[in-house]
C-alpha cells in the first residue's frame, strides 16, 4: 500500500488529537501529520498553497468555527487545491441529521464515528487510492 | 300628492272582484289599491281623508296633505317591493290633517302576482299611529308577528299602565284599545302569576331583558313564550303563541339555555351574547368579575370588550370572527390578552358562535365565554423553558460527555495492544474498563435517541419493504451472529410517518426479538403490516423468551428492565422509546405474550 503524504487532523480536543495520531502512526500508512484545535487555522494553512495535504479528518462540533462552518468555507477555495483532498467527517455519536447533512456535501467523502479503529485508517487508503484513480 | 300618484276615487274600480272579496275578508274600511295595468288607477278608501279630517273635495283640490320627499320615499319602496328586494311592504308616511298637525299613518300592502310572478295588483291596508315614539318597535315587531297567528304586545309605561296594545288575532288576552291608559293589574290580576310581575318590575328596575314561558294560570288559553323588554320609560311585553306540542319544547329548551349558563357561571368561565346589528353585548357576572370589576362597572356594548383587547391580539380576534362569519370555522376561537381592571393584562380562550341568523343568512346573533388561560399560559411558559433547558442538557449530554468516554474507550483500545506487558489483574481491568465504557455510550446513545423523539416537523412517505430491508443490512452483524431470520410478511405499503422515529421504532423492536431468545433457538422474527383508512396496523412477533402478563404494562416504563445484565443486556429505554414513537403518532401499543413461546407486538398508527 502507497504512504499517504500528509494527514490532517481538526478536532478541539488534544486527546482525540493525540489518538488519532498514535493511529495513523501506529498503521504506517501515513508519512506526516498536522494537527489543528482550530479550525481557522487549519483553514489559513490550506490556503498557503495546501502543502500536499490528502486527507482531513473533521470534528463537527468545535467552538468558534464548527465542522459544518469550516466545510463552507473549504467549499470557496480553489478547486486545484481540492483535486486530491478527501474530507473525512468525525463525529461523537450516531446522528443520522449529521449523515444526511455530510451526504450532501461533494468535499465529503466519508463519516465515521469515533473512536475511529485501525480499520477504519485501512480503509482510508482504499478511498484515498480509488479517488486518486478518478483523477 | 296629486302630482305623483293620480287619486280617482272611482267606485267602478271598487267593483273589481279580487278587490271586494279581499276586501269582505279582511273587514277593514282602510285599505288602498293600485292596478299595475292602470298605473294611473291608484285607490286610497275615503277613510284615509276622513280620518285625517279632509272632505274628498279638499284632497281633489290638491291640498297639501303629505310633503313630495315622502310621496317619492313611498314609490321607492313600491318599487323595491314589486322587484322583490324587500318581502315586506311596510311604510310609515307623515301625513298633515286638517289642523295642520303631523300625522302618521302606516302603509302596508301585499302583491298579487299571474303565473309569471309579474304584479298585477297592490293591494294593502293603513292605520294611524297614535304615538309617534312607538314606530320604531312597532315596526319590527309587526313583520316579526305578522307570522305568528297568536300573538300580541302590549306597551306599558313606567308606571305599568297601557300606552299601546296590538293584537294580532284579537283574541290573545281578549283586549282591544281600550285598555290604553290602565294599570296592567287591570288586564292580569295580580295574584295571577307571581313570576310574571316579578319578572316585570326588574324590567323595569334593571333595564334589562327576561323572557318566560306561562299560561299566567290559566288566564290564557295556554302556554305562551313572554318577552319582555326595557321601551323608553317603560316595558314592552311580547306574548307569542307556542305551536301545538312546541310549548313544552320551548320550555326545556329555555330551562336547559338558564341551566347552561348557569354551568359556565360555576366553571368560572366569562359569558357574552352580542348583538351583531347593534353591538350590544351582554356580559355575564363572571366575565366582568374576571377582569376584576363590578357588575355595574361595565355596560352592555361591543368596546366594552374591544377597547380592553391588546392592540397587538385585536386584529386576530376580527378575523377569526370573521373566519366564522364566512363559515370556515365551526367555532369561532381565538386566545388574546383583555386588560383588567388594575392595568394588568390576562389571556383568556375566547369561544363562540352564531346562533340567530336573519332571513337572508347574516348573522344577528353571537354567543360565547371567555376562559382564563392566564395560569395555564404561566405554566406553559415554564414548561418551554424547561423543555428548553432539558434540550440543553441533552446537547451537553450527547457532546461534552461523549468525548472524554470517547477518549476512556480509545485509550484502553491503545492500552489494549500493550496487554501482554501486564498482570492478569491488568488484563482484566481494562477488559472492565472497556465494557463499561461501551455500555456507558450505548446508555448515553440511548438516552440522546429517547429525548430526540418528536424533533421531526414532517411525517414522510416511506416504503415499508425498503425500510425492513434497510434495517436488516443494518443489523447485519448481530443477524449473522445469532443466526436469526427476520421477514415481513404483508404487502408493498408505503405509509407517512415520522421517518428516523418509525425506522428506531421498528429496530428496537426488531433487536429486542433477536436479542430476548431462548437458548440455542434462532430467533425468528415475522413482521407483518395491514392498512386501514385510518390506521396502519403493525405487529412484530418473535418466538423468544416471552413476557409474563404481570409484566404488560411495566415494561413500557423507561428504565424499567426485566433481567440482569448478565442474562441479557439492555438499557431499559426501548420500549419506552417505542411507546413514545407510537404517541407520537397518535397510535397504540400492546402486547401478546406467553412465556418460553414468544411475543407480539401490535402497533395501530393514525394516520392522521
Amino acid at each position: 500500500m502507497k504512504k499517504l503524504e500528509r494527514v490532517m487532523l481538526i478536532d478541539d480536543d488534544v486527546n482525540t488529537n493525540f489518538y488519532n495520531k498514535i493511529l495513523l502512526e501506529q498503521s504506517n500508512l501515513v508519512e506526516d501529520i498536522v494537527i489543528f484545535q482550530q479550525a481557522m487555522e487549519a483553514l489559513a494553512y490550506l490556503k498557503n498553497d495546501g502543502h500536499n495535504v490528502s486527507i482531513i479528518l473533521l470534528d463537527i462540533n468545535m467552538p468558534v468555527m464548527n465542522g459544518w462552518e469550516f466545510l463552507e468555507a473549504y467549499e470557496k477555495l480553489d478547486a486545484k487545491l481540492k483535486e486530491t483532498l478527501v474530507v473525512v467527517m468525525l463525529t461523537s455519536s450516531v446522528n443520522k441529521e449529521d449523515h444526511e447533512r455530510a451526504s450532501k456535501i461533494n468535499s465529503v467523502k466519508r463519516f465515521l464515528s469515533k473512536p475511529i479503529s485501525p480499520e477504519d485508517i485501512n480503509g482510508l487508503v482504499s478511498l484515498i487510492e480509488a479517488e486518486m484513480v478518478k483523477v | 300628492m296629486a302630482q305623483s300618484i293620480e287619486i280617482n276615487i272611482d267606485e267602478s274600480i271598487v267593483q273589481d272582484q279580487s278587490l271586494k272579496t279581499f276586501f269582505n275578508r279582511t273587514g277593514s274600511k282602510d285599505y288602498w289599491y293600485w292596478d299595475l295595468n292602470h298605473p294611473e288607477h291608484a285607490f286610497f278608501s275615503p277613510e284615509l281623508y276622513a280620518s285625517l279630517g279632509y272632505t274628498p273635495e279638499e284632497v281633489k283640490s290638491n291640498k297639501e296633505i303629505i310633503s313630495n320627499d315622502q310621496v317619492q320615499k313611498a314609490i321607492k319602496l313600491l318599487y323595491q317591493f314589486l322587484e322583490k328586494s324587500i318581502s315586506i311592504y311596510e311604510i310609515e308616511l307623515d301625513f298633515l290633517n286638517s289642523n295642520n298637525q303631523k300625522v302618521i299613518v302606516c302603509f302596508s300592502a301585499v302583491a298579487l302576482r299571474d303565473n309569471q310572478g309579474s304584479v298585477l295588483r297592490v293591494l294593502g291596508s293603513f292605520k294611524h299611529r297614535p304615538d309617534s315614539k312607538l314606530n320604531p318597535i312597532n315596526k319590527n315587531i309587526h313583520s316579526l308577528l305578522s307570522d305568528i297567528k297568536e300573538s300580541a304586545f302590549h306597551i306599558l309605561d313606567g308606571n305599568l299602565r297601557y300606552q299601546y296594545i296590538f293584537d294580532n288575532t284579537l283574541n290573545v288576552l281578549n283586549t282591544d284599545e281600550c285598555v290604553i291608559g290602565k294599570h296592567i293589574v287591570e288586564v292580569i290580576p295580580d295574584n295571577n302569576e307571581k313570576l310574571f310581575f316579578q319578572k316585570l318590575e326588574t324590567v323595569l328596575k334593571e333595564q334589562k331583558s327576561l323572557s318566560l314561558v306561562t299560561s299566567l294560570n290559566g288566564l290564557l288559553s295556554k302556554d305562551y313564550l313572554v318577552l319582555m323588554f326595557p321601551y323608553h320609560e317603560g316595558v314592552c311585553v311580547v306574548f307569542m303563541g307556542l305551536p301545538f306540542g312546541l310549548n313544552e319544547i320551548y320550555k326545556k329548551l329555555f330551562e336547559s339555555e338558564q341551566r347552561w349558563k348557569f354551568a359556565l357561571e360555576g366553571a368560572k368561565d366569562g359569558l357574552w351574547d352580542w348583538n351583531l346589528k347593534t353591538n350590544e353585548v351582554f356580559f355575564s357576572t363572571q366575565w366582568k368579575a374576571m377582569l376584576g370589576f363590578e357588575e355595574d362597572e361595565i355596560k352592555g356594548s361591543l368596546d366594552e370588550w374591544s377597547n380592553r383587547v391588546h392592540p397587538e391580539d385585536l386584529q386576530s380576534c376580527y378575523d377569526d370572527i370573521q373566519k366564522h362569519l364566512d363559515k370556515e370555522e365551526e367555532i369561532y376561537s381565538n386566545i388574546h390578552r383583555v386588560k383588567c381592571k388594575d392595568g394588568s393584562y390576562i389571556w383568556v380562550l375566547d369561544r363562540g358562535k352564531v346562533v340567530e341568523f336573519d332571513e337572508n343568512g347574516a348573522a344577528v346573533r353571537m354567543v360565547g365565554t371567555h376562559t382564563d388561560l392566564t395560569e395555564r399560559m404561566e405554566t406553559e411558559r415554564i414548561l418551554n423553558n424547561r423543555n428548553k433547558e432539558l434540550e440543553q442538557f441533552s446537547y451537553i449530554t450527547s457532546h461534552d460527555l461523549q468525548e472524554p468516554l470517547n477518549s476512556i474507550i480509545s485509550f484502553t483500545r491503545l492500552l489494549d495492544l500493550e496487554k501482554d506487558k501486564m498482570s492478569a489483574v491488568g488484563q482484566k481491568s481494562i477488559e472492565i474498563i472497556s465494557s463499561s465504557a461501551y455500555r456507558m455510550k450505548e446508555f448515553i446513545v440511548s438516552l440522546l435517541e429517547y429525548s430526540k423523539i418528536g424533533k421531526e416537523k414532517e411525517k414522510t412517505k416511506v416504503d415499508l419493504i425498503q425500510v425492513i430491508a434497510d434495517l436488516k443490512t443494518d443489523l447485519y452483524h448481530l443477524i449473522e451472529q445469532k443466526g436469526a431470520v427476520v421477514e415481513y410478511i404483508g404487502n408493498a405499503m408505503e405509509i407517512s410517518v415520522f421517518k428516523q422515529d418509525f425506522i428506531k421504532l421498528l429496530q428496537n423492536l426488531i433487536v429486542n426479538g433477536i436479542k430476548y431468545s431462548v437458548q440455542g433457538k434462532r430467533p425468528h422474527i415475522i413482521i407483518t403490516a395491514e392498512e386501514s383508512d385510518f390506521s396502519i396496523n403493525l405487529s412484530v412477533k418473535d418466538n423468544g423468551i416471552g413476557i409474563a402478563k404481570d409484566h404488560f404494562e411495566k415494561i413500557f416504563e423507561v428504565f424499567q428492565r426485566l433481567h440482569t445484565r448478565d442474562q441479557y443486556t439492555g438499557t431499559g429505554i426501548g420500549l419506552s422509546y417505542c411507546k413514545k414513537v407510537v404517541e407520537l403518532h397518535k397510535g397504540e401499543i400492546w402486547l401478546d405474550s406467553e412465556l418460553g413461546k414468544g411475543t407480539t407486538f401490535n402497533i395501530k398508527l393514525s394516520k392522521t
